[in-house]
């Protein structure tokens, strides 16, 4: 079951939290009100994070690790436990296996080479080491600073090596939870929309858990896994995978390389979008269906971080014909000879029917007691505030806990010569993602984009605040006005992709992906910064290219090698990590069987693919009044017939409203190299 | 990976459900509240112990999710033996208490305390502020009459503070409670934005050196909107609406929802008035927020509300 192992309010009653790659107290505010009462009550915070953010200022001690060092902080923190005596033998020996190699992996990392490899003073990594194994309660928190390298999955299990050394886990205030960033990252992986999973982190290839799903539908599930996203788009260059049923996501802007997301996107058979804006994506499918919106709009059930699961509310009437999801898939599937009507709360029985862990979460219960955490076996059963207690019964319940030595591996956007800034991003406090909703509302702190350099390195670069600057990777150009910003050591820069319609930042950052999830390594660019006159002027001899442009640099040769020498390029899964694909003609519960039928043969014979992507509706949006907005044809070149839409009702406009205290240059494009 | 033993079986349930700690049972502190004994656990306030009675205590700066600052005094109670009135939201009960909640002197004190606010600040927009006035013979306009003008009494009126597209800020209308401020500080947004300046009737709340809100530490959580007993602190919409003449709370629709950004999980309050989302709160019971937001589950709504062109 993947899931936070701890409760909010365990945060508050913790004596030690390891707050790893996160900046809580901007993009998860509420979680971090729960974490400053921790502090009042008198835990020790310690924050590690390249950047000394908002949340870094809360800590006892700041642990400025370099990007993407993260595992080798890990294994030297693991070292000091062991030789210092702190490692919790019995926890250990009795519920863990792999201990022994765990150790040997580790046993070269001492202070010294971790302070080498990080950047973090072993008097440091030592205090951090003994807090954490001598807390009687500790925590470890992470976001997207762990999982958003290609070593993603090897971050995570650094960190679970830590908890399992120690037995910080599976207590009341000892857990591991990442904390996630969207409202129901959580509730698809909950749902099944993983690869391998059936709703309730069923696995797919266990025979006894699909003999029950064929049972309860009356079609066989197949029997293996699907793809994840990066997968899917291998299986489109392939011609495996030709529709594409796209529900809440962007693919042509949020991919990081958006020429191939776009051609191959534009060469499916079928391309249906349904999304709450006409986003690029939707401009170029065959079909569209305005949806409602998730929040606000319709009527189900999201899990947060704690595992919690909770009743949204349909609070406003969707707009013109945008419809829930729901309604539009059990019309479709009437329209496909499924008779299929169906309420929310109907579709959560049918999941509290099929997976164990939700069984006992009623509507009722979910109302009466504010939302329930998972796992919930029966109507009485309370839901549990903490994983993984098991691990601490005599004799251990179920299977023991493995160590997974995992070891350190330096980001593959190299730094050198010619890239020699480090580049990571995240979010601000009053932005979100790509801005399609906080967009709208008139933040006073909205700054716009920059690219934030440390004072050291603006000194030696002789840039000052507010200039715009070229800000160049191997994959890449954009322009970006500069920010100082003070919590930024040398060598470290950051950027946000809040406002991608200003400045791509996603045109820079690595499409290396963790080969095992294929999440991409958005955490850790290599850059360089190049200043001069007139840069972001129309006439300064750098032709803009539209968005999507790839601009190779001439000054490197890293640039041809780079793009073939990393990991297979892949779908940017930044944030849409819950995808599920059924590769296969007759799938797996609704959206499967549906997809079955809703696809024609192709010529060879074979039955089309088909994805869904569940994540929240947020979208890239164009700007657009309804005026402007294109009325697409109601019959598409392939034959498909569209949904015929008013742009009136449709569309959402978005009021950018800008007060930035930096002005962002005009126009903010992708800029050509100085050769082209 | 998949294959590996803990993941392609669900773990079996745990034989003891995971549970907070148990703690001991509190020590139980017996007392007479308005000639009926209770016994509440030692700790409790006066305020708690009321409660449990269901005695109504009327309160302006008091909240359950905040340390109490006893500035309005308007909970005063009798505790029997003292000197004087004790404010309930922050009296700890004691063994043997003979508390009145209502007495002609209680009664008098809530009154000129309801007077002297009435009086110096606007509680036109102050929920349940006229029904109180009401019951205990509040007449705020008797100082005129002694005094008699409206400029003899002195009044904290000012022009409303206009300088950011989220929040009003009306001081013309702040009784100094404090709630903002503990809002704003330790009892839950731990940003320290503003506080209270100066002494006696210039007593006031500001931001650092009374700058606007863009240039002080404000991050628009709006918490302390959240928290403000007189509509002194106000989301745009509503003080525009207001002044419109359009605000009808009664036609609005309340509902429960999820906030849409962030994996937190916040219950976001809902108030819908002609399809439009002209306010959103956070319900104080609530496990995950206690009633705090942050800015965009406050006020990042307006994606899904109409245009005009919708």
């Amino acid at each position: 079951m993947g899931g936070g192992t701890s409760s909010y309010q365990e945060i508050e009653e913790t004596d030690c939290i390891l707050l790893w790659g996160s900046n809580a107290r901007e993009t998860h505010p509420i979680f971090f009100h729960h974490l400053l009462a921790g502090l009042k009550r008198g835990a020790k915070l310690y924050a590690i994070d390249p950047r000394r953010t908002a949340s870094a200022q809360w800590a006892d001690v700041w642990a400025g690790l370099d990007v993407g060092t993260d595992i080798a902080l890990s294994n030297s923190m693991a070292r000091e436990i062991i030789s210092s005596g702190l490692a919790n033998h019995e926890f250990i020996e009795h519920a863990t296996t792999g201990f022994a190699a765990y150790r040997e992996l580790v046993e070269p990392w001492t202070l010294e080479r971790g302070e080498a490899e990080t950047g973090v003073p072993a008097a440091v990594i030592r205090e951090m080491a003994h807090t954490y194994a001598g807390a009687k309660r500790a925590i470890i928190c992470w976001t997207l600073g762990i999982t958003e390298h290609h070593t993603a999955v090897h971050n995570v299990m650094a960190l679970i090596n830590l908890a399992l050394l120690t037995g910080q886990v599976g207590r009341w205030g000892s857990g591991l939870n990442p904390l996630r960033g969207q409202n129901n990252v959580q509730g698809g992986g909950d749902m099944g929309a993983l690869p391998d999973r059936l709703p309730g982190f069923q696995h797919v290839e266990n025979d006894e858990v699909r003999a029950k799903f064929d049972r309860f539908y009356g079609v066989p599930v197949p029997p293996r896994k699907g793809w994840h996203l990066s997968d899917m788009f291998n299986a489109m260059d392939r011609g495996e995978l030709r529709a594409l049923y796209v529900i809440g996501e962007n693919p042509v802007q949020s991919e990081a390389d958006q020429h191939r997301a776009t051609r191959l996107l534009e060469g499916l058979e079928l391309l249906v979008v349904q999304d709450i804006f006409l986003t690029e994506t939707a401009q170029r499918a065959d079909v569209v269906f305005p949806a409602a919106a998730g929040a606000f709009e319709s009527d189900g059930t999201v899990t947060n971080s704690e595992r919690r699961v909770q009743r949204v509310r349909k609070t406003l009437n969707p707009p013109g014909e945008a419809r829930e999801d729901l309604a539009i898939i059990c019309d479709l599937a009437r329209k496909l000879g499924h008779d299929w009507t169906a309420d929310a709360e109907t579709v959560w029985n049918e999941v509290r029917q099929l997976s164990p862990i939700h069984a006992g979460m009623s509507y009722q219960r979910l109302e009466k007691m504010s939302g329930l955490q998972w796992p919930c076996y029966d109507d009485q059963h309370p839901g549990e505030w903490f994983l993984h207690g098991r691990l601490w019964e005599r004799p251990v319940r179920g299977p023991r806990a493995p160590f997974s030595p995992v070891k350190h591996e330096l980001p593959l956007d190299e730094l050198n010569a010619d890239f020699p800034l480090r580049l990571t991003t995240g979010r601000r406090l009053a932005e979100y993602n790509t801005g399609v909703q906080t967009g709208s509302y008139a933040s006073p702190t909205r700054r716009g984009e920059t690219i934030d350099v440390s004072p050291e390195d603006a000194r030696r670069l002789g840039i000052a605040e507010g200039p715009p600057v070229r800000v160049i990777s191997r994959r890449g150009v954009v322009v970006a006005p500069v920010h100082i910003d003070h919590a930024l050591r040398p060598g470290l820069t950051f950027m946000t992709f809040h406002f991608p319609d200003d400045v791509p930042t996603n045109m820079l950052t690595s499409d290396a992906t963790d080969p095992l999830v294929g999440t991409a390594e958005f955490k850790a660019t290599a850059i360089r910064i190049e200043t001069g006159s007139g840069i972001g002027d129309p006439g300064s001899g750098f032709s803009p290219l539209p968005v999507g442009s790839r601009t190779p640099d001439p000054g490197s040769s890293a640039w041809t090698s780079t793009s073939s020498g990393l990991s297979p390029r892949t779908w940017n899964v930044r944030r849409s990590i819950a995808c599920w694909v059924q590769p296969r003609p007759v799938g797996t519960g609704r959206l499967a069987t549906l997809a079955a039928t809703a696809a024609p043969p192709l010529a060879d014979g074979r039955s089309p693919a088909i994805v869904t992507c569940y994540c929240p509706p947020v979208t890239r949006c164009r700007t657009q009044s309804a005026g402007s907005a294109t009325v697409p044809s109601t019959t598409s070149a392939r034959g498909w017939r569209c949904r015929p839409r008013k742009p009136g009702a449709w569309s959402r406009s978005t009021i950018c409203w800008r007060p930035s205290r930096v002005q962002p240059p005009s126009p903010m494009s992708v800029m050509t190299s100085r050769a082209a | 990976m998949s294959h590996d033993e803990i993941s392609f079986h669900l773990p079996p349930p745990a034989a003891l459900i995971p549970a907070p700690p148990a703690v001991a049972a509190p020590v139980m502190v017996p007392l007479t509240i308005d000639g009926r004994a209770v016994e509440v656990p030692a700790g409790a306030t006066l305020i708690d112990a009321c409660k449990t009675l269901d005695i109504d205590v009327p309160t302006l700066c008091y909240l359950e999710t905040l340390t109490p600052v006893n500035a309005c005094r308007v909970c005063v109670v009798e505790v029997e033996g003292a000197r004087v009135l004790a404010p309930a939201c922050s009296r700890a009960v004691e063994a043997g208490m003979v508390v009145k909640t209502r007495s002609p002197r209680v009664d008098l004190s809530r009154k000129l305390v309801l007077e002297l606010l009435g009086s110096s600040v606007d509680l036109s927009t102050a929920p349940g502020l006229s029904g109180m006035m009401h019951e205990y013979g509040a007449r705020p306009d008797r100082f005129q009459e002694v005094l008699g003008s409206p400029s003899s009494v002195s009044s904290v009126a000012q022009p409303v503070k206009i300088d950011n597209h989220l929040y009003v800020r009306d001081y013309g209308k702040c009784v100094l409670c404090y709630k903002c401020v503990e809002a704003c500080g330790t009892d839950a947004q731990n940003t320290f934005a503003i506080a209270v300046a100066g002494r006696g009737f210039a007593a006031h709340i500001s931001t650092e050196l009374d700058v606007p809100l863009p240039d002080s530490a404000c991050v628009y959580c709006g918490n302390c909107i959240a928290v403000c007993p007189t509509g002194a602190l106000m989301a745009t919409p509503e003080f525009e609406l207001r002044q419109a003449g359009q605000w009808r709370p009664e036609t609005q629709a309340v509902t429960d929802t999820i906030c849409p950004y962030c994996g937190v999980g916040c219950t976001l309050t809902v108030h819908v008035q002609d399809q439009q989302i002209v306010k959103v709160t956070s319900p104080f019971d609530n496990a995950v927020t206690r009633g705090n937001l942050c800015v965009k589950g406050r006020f990042g709504f307006e994606y899904v509300n109409r245009t005009q062109s919708d």
